[in-house]
């Protein structure tokens, strides 16, 4: 990798504008965008930064997200490096294309500012938009800092043009979107060069015209749907090859999952976003009272690295796993699951799984709430069922 | 000199390379492809072709095959406005400006689930042109109503008990309270006329939108022979009067044919089977009033000197 | 055909997973999806079908809409050895059913056929000469269907000698008078005949019915002339009663015209009509007794509507049965009613009804006499090994369009016969490749035609007419023969107008690579029968599907 001598600058902005100056770097050519709170200051940043710099980029101020989405696969199509940004509802009506988009294996980054969804109207952090849209063959990650905000939206564009996937980027509303933090800005010179220009295989072209999307016989389509399977699996392992050629740029990397203090333990706390910082908090508290506990951030979650959390959770004893979300008529998705994943492991090896649900609509998951799941954990065998904590 | 029954425009745009090819599965006497070949013959090669859910997604053929001869996208059934934005949008920053986007839609997907990015599209001034094959109704799923079905019509979702008891959704006025360039209605019926407004769409940039009456025999229950008959007699009978308008402003009623009778359209149709002379004559003071608003916009002052 | 169907499961997709289609539909055979399928075929324009010379109206009409006149007359020419002269005096049955009639008249297709007949005079247009005859013919007689047959024959390239009576072949044609056929049109249009390469012999003035050896030919021709009708009327032998083809031949020259000023003619053929329009000329006073009911005389009605309107009188259903006279002044007729009778004994002839006898008075009658001299000269078939064909003839105006068609035919016996050729094209039409129907206006698609009238006046005024003898006919200029042109639907005749491969849903249509039609291509027409109904005027018809030609 070629090094880039160049300084990088420091400065102290918000998880938006970190994702929005990411996009910009990453040289996003369309971006179409709908405003939705929390995402705003997102997409106006973006519109700020694209006005500065005519030429470079098409910025579609579309009149809903569902055309967002729908200008964004388009614009994937004619080969172009497309980006949009939305939350909760937004997402939600993006649904239909997020599957479209990955079927016709477009690299589409989009980022979503986690936030509930109504009714009633709430417009704070929760993870139910995003985690419903695991089905939809988007790789998705979620960020703790507006740091990994940034450094995630540009490692995303290089995974997904490799792979022909497309990437969610979930931050948690106003506790990331909106809270400025120190940023280490990458120079554009850095980000060319982990980020080459996109040059697509298959793309609108009018040089050798081809129909994109027809008709799918039953003859063709599993198989198609299978390529999808397999390119999102394949992203699991891949991830750590862009993860690592970013660290050589700039010293950062994050990995699939990050361990805290997880080596000697034998009770792990699993948790995803923001509330990772949090649980670090606890299981120092925990550690200073002797209890033997780690803390597991899955920052991944699709695609689902099964292999790497079994290897790592072999024969804990305990396994509390928080979800800011709810699979209503179920149990929490990650507790759900990370169940499904560990039935991979020998009996004997299998961790108990303690499922918490708590935080949604934004509230505050604060070290005494995420401490007194813990408690509940050492205190109770594990439910069937995820616990709901106030 | 030309032995073409409609003129020299025609004589010389047929004589033009064929982008659509055969073997599709368009039904026999469907009206989407002459005009979409006269279509391709006119935009030419450096076209790209962008279709939600309609007829001619299916038309077009099935992997790895394609009726089409230039780039063709298929896009979900409500997003072709925005598809097409965001195909030009890509192009011109891939440095690539001189391609024609065209959207090829259904009246479906463009009076109905497209409208809002039909209009999205159409405010931006996006730069594309928007073809609207309108065959009144959903002739995709088996003939339900659209929007833009017309007054009296059966469809499945309108039976001979209860048919369609609203007029046909007013496109152009709609369009032209976006302000688009240019706005203009055509009938296979009559090609110079059609052919005419493709090229002057064609010399024009921003959003341009073209409402193609489609016949279609199957939906409409009548005999594929009569495929142009019923496109001309539409002309005639003034239920598709052909115009155009430019910058939302200025309306030019193109074609004024010799008045034809609404019953002669009716009889060789199976959805107006169930008229009756009463229903007939309703549908006819419908249309002489929808003829005179347009005439009265056609003919005001602000409409002359283009 | 087959599809190249990709191979199903890994890989399909190049381990892309991308939906991508870049092969053309073209292998799909969706002509397999019809019951009924299209097919070209030019049929009878009623015109051609109607005209007895067998003429291609519609190609020459073509010519004439583009200005074409040159090709036009050619075209002509290579049918009509006397386009000019037919041009004249042609009954135009062509005209009767023309299917323009119903949308602002009927093309005027005889003024168009002598425009462009004067046009081959002015402009030295020749018809073009074949070469694949060779022999000599020789030909007996010299009325129309002779010089037809001569002139065909020469067109295939065989010597041709036409034996004829002293006075030349004009004497046929140039009993015509010349307000209906002027003289110089016939002189040029024989004068045609000779500069092909015609040889004109005369058979002896003291010998004319002399035999002529075959000897060094291939052939010989016998077109002899129907001997005119002689009417079974008591009393023919009296001076007061004059020969009708003698007189028609006086009042060409002027000279021996009765005296009398009443004249009756008694005749049934346009020649009688002829004769009574030139007489009112001279100021006699002249009625046409006519066996015949109107329908069935074989008179033009445009001829007997024009002398109707110079003053000629003509009694329908009535015969002269005799003659009253007193000593060498012919006093009246006796005539009588007629009526047809229907039956195999009778056939169509009139019979005099009894009880209706009236008198007539008139200081001459005219009719056709008993004329040893009509003989034509004859081939003496034991001079020579060469075959003997025959052929009728006639002089009458009414006919000479089968009299045109008549030669045609046997001029094409004789070249199959001597060249082998085991079917000799009949008609020009023929030619083309037509089918058996005849176009009708309900074949027609209406929505390509408007109401265009044609032109209103064709004759001059009647006072006018009737103080010379020059032509009674207005002749059509340029512009409006152009436009004759123009408002001919070429009925059944495929024009390349482009609205089947315009309208065609399935790219079914192309033009031939020579641009000279256009072609189906069955695999993959669907039978919507677009291209069948839009036709404007019947060119393209439907069948059932997979019946091919052969076995149609």
């Amino acid at each position: 990798m070629m090094r880039v001598e160049e300084k990088t600058a420091v400065r102290v902005i918000t998880g938006n504008e970190a994702a929005a100056w990411a996009a910009f770097l990453a040289r996003s050519q369309v971006i179409a965008s709908y405003p939705i709170t929390p995402q705003t200051s997102l997409i106006e940043t973006l519109a700020s930064l694209t006005a500065k710099a005519p030429g470079r980029c098409r910025f579609i101020n579309v009149e809903s997200e569902h055309s967002a989405m729908a200008a964004c696969i388009a614009a994937a199509t004619a080969g172009a490096r497309a980006f949009t940004a939305t939350s909760s509802q937004g997402l939600l009506l993006m649904h239909e294309l997020l599957h479209w988009a990955s079927g016709a294996r477009l690299p589409i980054v989009l980022v979503n500012v986690n936030r509930a969804t109504a009714p009633g109207w709430n417009i704070w952090t929760d993870q139910n938009d995003s985690m419903s849209q695991r089905d939809t063959g988007w790789i998705q990650f979620y960020c703790e800092s507006a740091q990994e905000v940034l450094d995630t939206v540009i490692q995303s564009y290089r995974l997904s043009e490799e792979l022909r996937v497309p990437s969610m980027v979930i931050l948690d509303a106003f506790f990331l979107s909106h809270t400025a933090e120190p940023v280490e800005m990458p120079s554009q010179d850095l980000v060319d060069c982990f980020l080459p220009p996109w040059s697509p295989e298959f793309l609108l072209d009018v040089d050798n015209p081809a129909a994109f999307g027809g008709l799918l016989g039953i003859d063709h389509y599993q198989e198609m749907r299978g390529d999808l399977h397999e390119a999102l699996h394949a992203a699991a392992t891949r991830v750590e090859g862009v993860d690592l050629a970013w660290k050589e740029l700039t010293g950062r990397s994050y990995g699939t999952i990050e361990e805290y203090r997880c080596g000697d333990a034998d009770i792990v706390l699993m948790t995803v976003a923001t509330a990772s910082s949090t649980a670090r908090l606890v299981v120092d508290s925990f550690r200073e009272r002797g209890v033997g506990i780690g803390r597991l951030k899955l920052r991944m979650f699709r695609p689902f690295p099964d292999e790497l959390l079994r290897e790592r959770l072999r024969g804990k004893r305990h396994l509390i796993v928080l979800d800011r979300n709810c699979s209503y008529g179920s149990n929490g998705i990650l507790f759900t699951e990370i169940k499904g994943a560990l039935y991979g492991l020998p009996e004997a090896e299998r961790p108990q799984v303690h499922g918490y649900i708590s935080g949604l609509g934004g509230r505050d998951l604060t070290p005494a709430r995420i401490e007194s799941m813990v408690e509940h954990a050492l205190n109770h065998a594990a439910e069937e069922r995820s616990v709901w904590i106030g | 000199m030309t032995n073409n029954t409609f003129g020299t425009t025609t004589e010389s745009v047929m004589h033009r390379d064929d982008i659509m090819g055969p073997g599709h599965l368009a039904c026999a006497g469907c009206g989407i492809i002459p005009m979409l070949r006269l279509l391709l013959k006119v935009f030419g090669r450096r076209t790209v072709v962008v279709t939600p859910a309609c007829c001619y997604a299916v038309v077009d053929g099935p992997f790895p095959y394609s009726a089409i001869g230039v780039p063709f996208m298929h896009c979900a059934f409500e997003t072709a406005a925005a598809s097409a934005a965001g195909v030009r949008a890509a192009f011109d920053m891939r440095g690539i400006p001189d391609v024609n986007v065209i959207v090829l839609a259904g009246d479906g997907g463009t009076f109905d689930i497209g409208f809002q990015a039909l209009s999205g599209a159409a405010e931006r001034n996006e730069n594309i042109v928007y073809v609207c094959y309108d065959n009144e109704a959903y002739m995709n799923t088996g003939i339900q109503r659209s929007s833009a079905t017309p007054l009296g019509a059966w469809t499945t979702t309108t039976p001979e008990q209860a048919p369609k008891a609203e007029s046909k959704k007013d496109i152009g006025t709609i369009m032209a309270g976006h302000r688009i360039p240019y706005f203009a209605t055509t009938s296979m019926a009559y090609p110079e006329d059609m052919l005419a407004k493709f090229e002057k769409a064609k010399a024009m940039s921003g959003f341009r939108m073209i409402h193609y009456h489609c016949s279609c025999p199957t939906g409409w229950k009548a005999d594929s022979r009569d495929m142009i008959g019923l496109a001309r007699l539409a002309v005639q009978t003034r239920a598709f009067p052909l115009y155009e308008i430019l910058d939302g402003e200025s309306w030019q009623i193109t074609v004024d044919p010799e008045p034809a009778d609404l019953q002669e359209y009716f009889r060789i149709q199976g959805r107006y089977r169930h008229i009756q002379p009463n229903q007939l004559t309703e549908i006819e003071r419908h249309l002489d009033k929808e003829w005179k608003t347009l005439s009265r916009k056609a003919s005001a002052p602000e409409s002359s000197g283009r | 055909m087959t599809s190249p169907k990709p191979v199903a499961g890994k890989g399909a997709f190049q381990d892309s997973g991308v939906v991508k289609s870049v092969a053309s539909m073209d292998w799909n055979p969706t002509g397999s999806w019809k019951y009924l399928e299209p097919f070209y075929e030019d049929w009878f324009a009623p015109c051609s079908h109607a005209c007895p010379a067998g003429n291609d109206i519609v190609t020459w009409l073509r010519f004439v809409e583009e200005g074409r006149y040159q090709e036009a007359a050619r075209s002509l020419l290579n049918f009509n050895p006397f386009p000019a002269t037919l041009g004249c005096v042609c009954p135009h049955p062509c005209e009767t059913p023309c299917n323009r009639k119903a949308l602002g008249g009927a093309i005027a297709i005889q003024s168009v056929e002598r425009f462009l007949g004067e046009y081959a005079i002015e402009h030295d247009v020749m018809p073009e000469l074949e070469t694949s005859g060779s022999g000599r013919v020789v030909i007996a007689g010299a009325g129309p269907a002779a010089l037809s047959a001569a002139y065909f024959l020469r067109l295939r390239g065989y010597d041709v000698t036409v034996l004829d009576r002293p006075a030349g072949p004009q004497t046929g044609l140039l009993s015509i008078p010349a307000f209906r056929l002027p003289r110089r049109i016939v002189e040029a249009e024989y004068d045609r005949l000779r500069r092909i390469g015609i040889k004109f012999e005369e058979s002896g003035p003291d010998a004319p019915r002399a035999p002529f050896s075959l000897n060094g030919h291939s052939a010989g021709l016998v077109a002899n002339l129907a001997e005119p009708e002689t009417e079974a009327i008591e009393g023919l032998h009296h001076p007061a009663v004059l020969d009708l083809v003698r007189l028609l031949d006086m009042t060409r020259h002027g000279s021996g015209l009765p005296s009398g000023r009443r004249l009756a003619i008694a005749g049934s053929r346009n020649d009688a009509l002829d004769l009574a329009r030139s007489l009112v000329r001279e100021g006699h006073e002249v009625t046409v007794f006519c066996r015949d009911a109107k329908a069935d005389a074989s008179f033009s009605k445009e001829d007997l509507a024009l002398a109707a309107e110079e003053g000629v009188r003509v009694e329908f259903l009535t015969a002269v049965c005799r003659i009253l006279f007193d000593g060498d002044r012919l006093q009246g007729l006796i005539c009588a009613r007629t009526r047809n009778v229907a039956g195999p004994v009778y056939g169509r002839a009139p019979i005099r009804i009894v009880g209706t006898e009236f008198t007539f008075e008139v200081d001459h009658l005219v009719t056709s006499l008993p004329s040893p001299k009509n003989g034509s000269p004859f081939v003496d078939a034991s001079t020579g090994l060469a075959p003997v064909f025959e052929c009728p003839d006639s002089l009458d105006s009414a006919s000479l369009g089968s009299a045109v068609s008549n030669g045609r035919k046997v001029a094409a016996e004789i070249h199959a016969h001597l060249s082998g050729a085991a079917q000799p094209a009949m008609t020009p039409v023929e030619l083309r490749g037509v089918g058996e129907e005849i176009a009708k206006f309900k074949d027609f698609n209406e929505a390509y035609f408007r109401i265009d009238p044609g032109p209103s006046r064709m004759w001059r005024d009647r006072g006018e007419r009737l103080r010379d003898f020059d032509d009674v006919r207005l002749t059509l200029s340029e512009p409006a023969i152009r436009r004759e042109g123009s408002r001919c639907f070429k009925c059944g005749t495929c024009t390349l107008c482009g609205n089947c491969e315009l309208f065609c849903p399935d790219n079914s249509i192309v033009l031939a690579t020579d641009g000279s039609r256009y072609e189906i291509r069955q695999q993959y027409c669907k039978g919507c029968m677009v291209c069948v109904e839009e036709c404007p005027r019947a060119a393209i018809h439907s069948r059932r599907a997979g019946v091919s030609v052969e076995t149609r």
